[in-house]
């Protein structure tokens, strides 16, 4: 690897960078892949680095990049659905390095290829970006004039790749548990509340508290209510629920 | 509770979730292993130290959702024991979570953003009665684990100084130790594990906080798993119907009317339960 200006330096900033945000704060993905570009760039030699990243069918896919021409490549790539970045993306799988002046991939990526091949890139490889179990995006490497991309610095891609991955991961897990514990706390919340207007009910009307839930409980269905909502609004007298 | 079928099945879905918490182990274990890999082949020491980092934490949560297989695993086989005997009282989950914790004595809680108790399961009557405490005087090692994200424990006078009602109280319960390790999974805390009177080295120890989130990851907060605990999870549906009748006649909100039931039963040494129930049955009027 000495032929790779690599320094601890370096991959050590490039780490700070990644795994900079704390846990309790979801990161911005779109820091994080700019700086992965960046850093891929500046760590792998004279490889050109842009990373894509569709966080799911709904979301526009994102792109990073360094310089202008590369970020327009990415984004006409993202947006044409085509390139070595868009086949890893959707297989799961490193592309390994490919000529873009070969048979294969003008074939495969037509526009893609004859693009990259104007801004003067020769090489291409793609390593797909792993997001817990599913593949969200790709750091794509793209090499000058015709001299092939080295195993090893794929191999640094795929493990700088990686390491990327897992602070999108803990994002998303942060997100699901902010949902499932907010989720927990309405769903234990709404119980509590029933069974308060039951009781603020059944005090008003001199009935049971299960005569005050059957009340309640046809009040909300023939006003197509929900239940949780009819019992707040008993709860807080501002709902009169006539007795039967 | 409205979340999860555990109560109406409980041994098919323990047995469900064991299933699922292993699986989950050994996916995480799998990952682990690649991130080791890497860390084996990385180029410079920042890098493996990175992929070493990564292999830890899933190491970790592998090892979560290994305790979490075996505490439902034991369920399973307490129940399925149960059920083929015959008049012995039906197994409770809380049980095994103590055991696990080296107690017999446990509690769990759920709040709500209030920090008040919204839910809570027991292991037995005194962890029961000491959880009940916390609930009355809205003070203790539960509350404080809660509120501050982290672990809390007293033993002896200590109990006194830190609490000034409820440590007197547990401690006339005849309970000399408490502590208490918050349920958090990624910043988000939904209430608390209190053990009552630990063997000795338990608090301090991995166990207790492992056991804690083991819970909180593989249980409460996976959608796979249930927050109710196979029914151990009590909501207390008499205190608050009780709340809603003392709001109704005396006027008054539901926060005052719940704070005077609380008051009522503390000054009488009862279960806010025992208050309630009388109050629904038109037994007692307060005000």
């Amino acid at each position: 690897m000495t032929s790779m200006p690599l320094t601890q330096q370096r991959l050590a900033r490039a780490f700070v960078d990644l795994a900079r945000s704390p846990v309790t704060e979801p990161s911005d993905p779109a820091g994080l892949l700019a700086s992965l570009a960046a850093h891929a760039t500046e760590l792998l030699g004279d490889c050109a680095a842009i990373v894509l990243y569709v966080p799911d069918e709904h979301t526009p896919a994102q792109v990073a990049g360094t310089g202008e021409e590369l970020m327009r490549l990415a984004q006409d790539a993202a947006d044409l659905s085509e390139g070595p970045g868009r086949e890893a993306c959707r297989t799961g799988r490193p592309v390994p390095d490919t000529a873009l002046d070969g048979e294969q991939a003008r074939r495969d990526w037509p526009r893609y290829t004859a693009r990259a091949r104007q801004l003067g890139y020769g090489r291409t490889a793609a390593l797909p970006l792993h997001v817990g179990d599913d593949t969200l995006g790709a750091l794509v490497l793209l090499g000058r004039g015709g001299t092939p991309l080295p195993a090893e610095l794929l191999a640094l891609g795929q493990s700088l790749t990686d390491a990327a991955g897992w602070p999108l991961e803990r994002d998303r897990r942060l997100r699901e548990t902010r949902a499932l514990a907010d989720q927990l706390g309405q769903a234990l919340t709404s119980r509590i509340v029933i069974e308060q207007a039951k009781g603020t009910l059944a005090a008003r009307l001199s009935i049971t508290v299960d005569e005050a839930f059957r009340l309640l409980r046809s009040h909300a269905r023939s006003n197509r209510r929900r239940l949780t909502d009819v019992a707040r609004e008993v709860v807080e007298r501002r709902l009169e629920v006539p007795a039967e | 509770m409205a979340t999860g079928d555990g109560a109406r099945d409980p041994m098919a879905s323990a047995q469900r979730n064991a299933d699922a918490a292993r699986a989950r182990s050994a996916h995480e274990t799998g990952r682990a292993e690649h991130h080791e890999t890497l860390a084996d082949d990385a180029p410079t020491d920042v890098l493996r130290s990175v992929h070493l980092r990564i292999a830890a934490l899933h190491r970790s949560t592998a090892a979560c959702h290994d305790i979490s297989a075996r505490l439902q695993s034991d369920y399973v086989a307490r129940f399925g024991k149960w059920a083929g005997a015959g008049n012995t009282p039906r197994p409770m989950f809380m049980t095994g979570v103590a055991a696990a914790c080296g107690t017999r004595s446990a509690a769990l809680t759920l709040v709500g953003a209030t920090l008040d108790q919204l839910a809570l399961a027991a292991s037995d009557e005194p962890s029961r009665s000491a959880q009940e405490l916390e609930f009355l005087l809205g003070e203790g090692p539960a509350r404080d684990a809660t509120a501050e994200i982290r672990p809390v424990s007293a033993t002896g006078p200590a109990l006194a100084e830190r609490w000034p009602g409820y440590g007197p109280a547990v401690t006339e319960l005849g309970i000399a130790e408490v502590a208490a390790v918050p349920l958090s999974l990624a910043g988000v805390c939904v209430g608390a594990l209190a053990v009552f009177d630990p063997a000795p080295g338990l608090v301090g120890s991995g166990t207790f906080r492992e056991v804690a989130e083991a819970l909180t990851e593989s249980m409460i907060l996976n959608p796979d798993g249930d927050p109710g605990l196979y029914g151990a999870v009590d909501l207390r549906a008499l205190v608050h119907q009780a709340t809603g009748m003392v709001s109704e006649q005396l006027d008054c909100s539901v926060t005052d009317a719940l704070e005077l039931i609380k008051a009522h039963a503390f000054a009488e040494g009862v279960s806010a339960h025992t208050v309630a129930d009388r109050i629904v049955r038109r037994e007692l009027r307060l005000g």
